[in-house]
């Protein structure tokens, strides 16, 4: 028992949380439990004392009340997939598992908002939507499973951010149960507001402020017009060269996105997409808007690409062609299960001109440590996908693996980047914080999470260096993907 | 473009002022000081107000002291291929909209035509004649070219260009701000893309100073369009103005910017390749042909969008009042003003309303508790940009227990105002 640990025994607890829950919305067996002990991130796993299902704000509010009073720490939970850590429980608290809560309260196709409950899954909002032409943007690649509520905590990202930008960008809105159980209204339906802004901070606090039980999103059009190009190169320098070349000229695709060639490789036997032969990297570059501006900027962006150092280029003639090239570069993380047991999937960002130099580094740090990388990222904005390929069999492997993962992200900060371009700190990235922010600004975030949960019940032992670390195990695909139906990105 | 000594030593300084001033002192800061409705506390030019206008006083004995980030200006850093900006917070955003042109880039949520005055401050630095349009009022230009980034990012305001790509929230990256303590901290990372961490930078648009003294921000940029088109539709009722822009929303249009006027006519504005600007342009008033439609170019056009920033900006005796809507509550909010007597345009496509009134010092008062009578009733929010008042919030505000734990920790004394 530490000092933080409960004020209340675990049977003292279940029969508080029956107070507020029906015995069916209460899950405490073993068997029951296991599903939640972990996410995406296999190697954290750690089982709680309870799971609970709210369908309303109100149980969620008591049960905050309850967990602040008695001190037990929670782990709000949407599907599970975060890459992070960021939902494995804490030993001595409890899951509140938001899936249920999945109902869209209101598509406004005049407003161009939906809103909708936290549960609600990601790829759900744009399909309710597209009977009006409106989708919703933000796509990380696990938008068929993951939620709204676990994409705003964490601000998930996708393919498409530099134009459009990430989950924070397009959520106006969130009603929220803080940790004292308080219920707030931050932002609302319109694009504007007075005042700080309050739901901005909250995007992306990682569940460490509370839990958002409602959430306003804004909704686009969808655009008339797509022009999806994949080009091959001779190396990944040149590759990187032409998204220069691309960005430089006042072009402003929706996605720029590179994989090398053990990705292709990896790519190529597990959806059958063709690559060019030789290609050592390809280029996606994909443009979107009005039909009449697509024709117009795709013949730029077919001289710029003709005068860079492609040794083939393929245009999607089609929606087919368009998302078969998608469905390789979505599933290239996956698909690298096939040409390595395990491997773990990085997420860092460098500034865009330093793309080059840092993939030279990293291929250099990899050949040093005797461990594959396969390289796959958002080129457009700097955000780095290396998966670190290992066999968890192999005595201290896995070590290795991690050292290497880590000197990586080591090696993004001193670039001037980021530790998280969208699968946030979690468990995982914790101790990075202080290389990223410095002690003292570290500090101060904690105190700011303090100010909203004295008693650090909320998600405890996320984000900050210090918190207690579960026991990690061997790593392996995520159970969505053995099945084929997400992949990392 | 390295860090600024004189820049750095001043910064210093006012953390110095923080660290070492008693918890009774409060402080507020001034960027171009064109919008004195936005400092939270009493200063020196409320004196001859009517009392029931004034603002706080922290304590009497105390006047507040005043940051003037005037001196506090440069680029920082200028990243044309990385699409970053990093200023210090006195730079004069004209000056900003300038260094950016040059490069073919601009921050989207500000009107490319705001005000003539960023092409004045092209011409006056290549020494060429000002203002061939001759149609910028030039009290606004003054004011216009004395905004700073820091009350940029402070007030939080967006111009038309916030309906496309986002507003200002959308676009920091990053700040370096002294906080109420008098730590010089940072939030956030110059880079496009960043989930580590706690938003600050975003906490920092629209507080008025009230969490700390924005020492420098970075901003992400985007290419500047090639070139612009702008359709002028006239209806007859505002039952009209809505059908249009309700119409002009729900279709794959990509429009930079839908602004209603005065008189309920709408501003559609278009942008990209020439060549496919006339073509989108009159697919769009075929879709809207019951309606009339003039299109605008060149000098025509330039002068609609000055005349509307005009109308928001141009009044220096009126006061201005921003109210965040919905294009569905605008007949709401259009009833209730009708009574009040206020004139208002409404912003991005609906999301904003702005309320403006001449300023009668004797009136103000009693004007101001009805408006926020109407709000509290509609359940809007208000905040007065221009003109005399005690409190510069109006009508209902949400969130409070986050915001207060918040103000917690970076101003524990609450010295930086707690309006
Ligand atoms: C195969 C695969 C592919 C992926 N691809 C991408 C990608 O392209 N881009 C990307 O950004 N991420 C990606 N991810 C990571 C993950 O999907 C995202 O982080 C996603 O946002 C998590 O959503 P979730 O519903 O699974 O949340 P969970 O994993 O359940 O929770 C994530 C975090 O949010 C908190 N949380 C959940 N709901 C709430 C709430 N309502 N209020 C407050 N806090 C809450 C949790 O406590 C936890 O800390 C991928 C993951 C997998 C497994
Ligand atoms: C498209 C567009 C067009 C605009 N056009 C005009 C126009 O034509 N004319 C016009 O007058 N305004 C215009 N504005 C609004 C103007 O940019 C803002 O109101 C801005 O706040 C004024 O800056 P300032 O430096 O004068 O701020 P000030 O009036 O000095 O201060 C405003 C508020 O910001 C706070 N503040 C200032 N600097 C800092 C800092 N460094 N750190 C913390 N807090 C700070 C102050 O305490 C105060 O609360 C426009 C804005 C946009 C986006």
């Amino acid at each position: 028992m530490s000092m933080n640990s409960p004020t209340i025994s675990t049977a003292e607890l279940l029969t508080k949380l029956r107070e507020i829950f029906p015995p069916e919305r209460i899950l405490s067996k073993r068997g029951q439990l296991a599903a939640y002990e972990s996410d995406g991130l296999t190697i954290f796993q750690q089982r709680p004392l309870a799971v609970v299902v709210p369908l309303e704000i109100e149980e969620i509010a008591a049960t905050l009340r309850l967990c602040q009073q008695y001190r037990v720490p929670y782990v709000p939970r949407g599907s599970g997939t975060s890459l992070s850590g960021g939902c494995v429980p804490h030993a001595e608290g409890i899951v509140i598992a938001l899936h249920r809560m999945n109902r869209i309260l209101q598509v406004d196709p005049v407003q161009c908002v939906a809103v909708v409950e936290p549960g609600v899954i990601n790829l759900e909002i744009t399909k309710a939507a597209a009977h009006f032409g409106l989708y919703y943007a933000p796509d990380p690649s696990s938008q068929q499973v993951c939620t709204i509520g676990g994409n705003l905590a964490f601000n998930a990202g996708g393919a498409h951010c530099l134009k459009y930008g990430m989950t924070s960008n397009h959520v106006l809105g969130a009603k929220v149960v803080l940790p004292s159980g308080d219920i707030v209204e931050l932002g609302g339906a319109s694009l504007e507001n007075v005042g700080p802004d309050l739901v901005g901070m909250f995007v992306g606090s990682e569940g460490l402020f509370g839990i958002a039980v409602e959430i306003t999103v804004r909704l686009l059009p969808k655009p008339a017009a797509f022009h999806t190009v994949l080009a091959g190169y001779p190396s990944l320098k040149s590759a990187g060269d032409a998204v220069a070349q691309i960005v430089a000229s006042g072009l402003l695709p929706g996605a720029i996105e590179i994989m090398d060639s053990l990705s292709m490789e990896a790519a190529t036997r597990a959806v059958g997409v063709e690559y060019p032969p030789q290609a050592k990297a390809v280029l996606i570059v994909e443009l979107d808007g009005t039909t009449e501006s697509v024709e117009l900027e795709k013949v730029q962006l077919q001289q710029l690409i003709e005068a860079s150092e492609a040794t083939a280029t393929l245009v999607a003639a089609n929606a087919e062609q368009r998302a078969m090239i998608w469905k390789g570069r979505k599933s290239a993380f996956s698909a690298v299960g096939l040409i390595s047991p395990d491997f773990l999937v990085q997420d860092c960002v460098v500034p865009r001109t330093k793309l080059g130099q840092v993939l030279e580094e990293i291929e250099q740090l990899s050949i040093e440590s005797g461990i594959r990388v396969a390289n796959v990222f958002h080129a457009g904005d700097g955000n780095l996908h290396p998966l670190i390929l290992f066999d968890g069999r192999v005595e201290e492997e896995l070590i290795r693996a991690e050292a290497l993962s880590a000197r990586i992200i080591t090696l993004c900060i001193q670039h001037g980047g980021s530790i998280t371009g969208e699968h946030g700190v979690g468990m995982e990235k914790r101790q990075f914080m202080p290389d990223l922010f410095g002690n003292s600004d570290v500090e101060f975030m904690r105190q700011l999470r303090l100010a909203m949960d004295r008693e650090e019940v909320s998600n405890r032992g996320k984000m900050f260096p210090d918190g207690e670390a579960p026991a990690l195990r061997l790593v392996g695909l995520h159970p969505l993907e053995s099945q084929g139906i997400a992949s990392r990105m | 473009m390295p860090i600024d000594d004189s820049c750095e030593t001043l910064v210093r300084t006012w953390a110095e002022w923080l660290k070492d001033a008693p918890a009774e002192q409060c402080f507020f800061v001034r960027g171009g000081g064109t919008k004195l409705a936005l400092l939270p506390w009493e200063v020196s030019e409320d004196r001859d107000l009517p009392i029931e206008l004034r603002r706080p006083q922290k304590d009497a004995a105390r006047p507040p002291r005043e940051i003037c980030t005037e001196k506090l200006t440069g680029i920082i850093e200028y990243r044309p291929a990385e699409f970053t900006i990093t200023v210090y917070a006195g730079t004069p955003v004209s000056e900003v909209m300038a260094v950016l042109n040059a490069h073919g880039q601009y921050l989207p949520f500000e009107s490319p035509f705001h005000v003539a005055t960023y092409d004045e401050f092209d011409k006056a630095q290549s020494g060429r004649q000002t203002n061939d349009l001759g149609n910028s009022s030039s009290r606004r230009t003054q004011s216009a070219n004395r905004t700073t980034v820091g009350g940029m990012v402070a007030a939080g305001i967006n111009g038309p260009g916030r309906l496309k790509h986002g507003g200002l929230r959308d676009f920091i990256l990053e700040v370096r701000y002294i906080d109420g303590s008098g730590e010089i901290r940072r939030g956030g990372r110059r880079v496009v893309k960043n989930a580590a961490g706690f938003d600050i930078p975003k906490l920092m648009v629209g507080s008025c100073g009230r969490f700390g003294v924005i020492v420098d921000a970075t901003f992400k940029v985007f290419p500047k369009p090639r070139d612009y088109l702008t359709l002028h539709f006239i209806p007859e009722q505002l039952g009209g103005t809505i059908e249009i822009v309700t119409t002009l929303l729900t279709h794959p249009w990509d429009l930079d910017a839908i602004e209603i006027l005065a008189d309920s006519s709408v501003l559609v504005r278009l942008s990209g390749h020439s060549e496919a600007l006339l073509k989108h342009g009159q697919r769009i008033q075929s879709r809207l042909s019951k309606y009339y439609c003039s299109f605008l170019t060149g000098a025509q056009q330039h002068q609609a969008w000055s005349a509307h920033s005009d109308w928001i900006w141009g009044e220096p005796n009126s006061t201005l009042l921003k109210v965040p809507l919905s294009l569905r509550r605008i007949f709401e909010l259009d009833e209730a003003l009708e009574e009040l007597d206020i004139r208002r345009v409404y912003g991005s496509a609906g999301n904003v309303a702005w309320l403006q009134w001449e300023t009668v010092l004797e009136q103000q008062a009693g004007r101001l508790k009805r408006l926020h009578r109407q709000l509290l009733e509609l359940r809007l929010q208000g905040q007065i940009v221009q003109g005399p008042c005690a409190h510069h919030f109006s009508g209902a505000s949400n969130g409070r227990p986050f915001f207060d734990r918040l103000k917690s920790v970076f101003d524990p004394h609450g010295r930086l105002g707690f309006v």
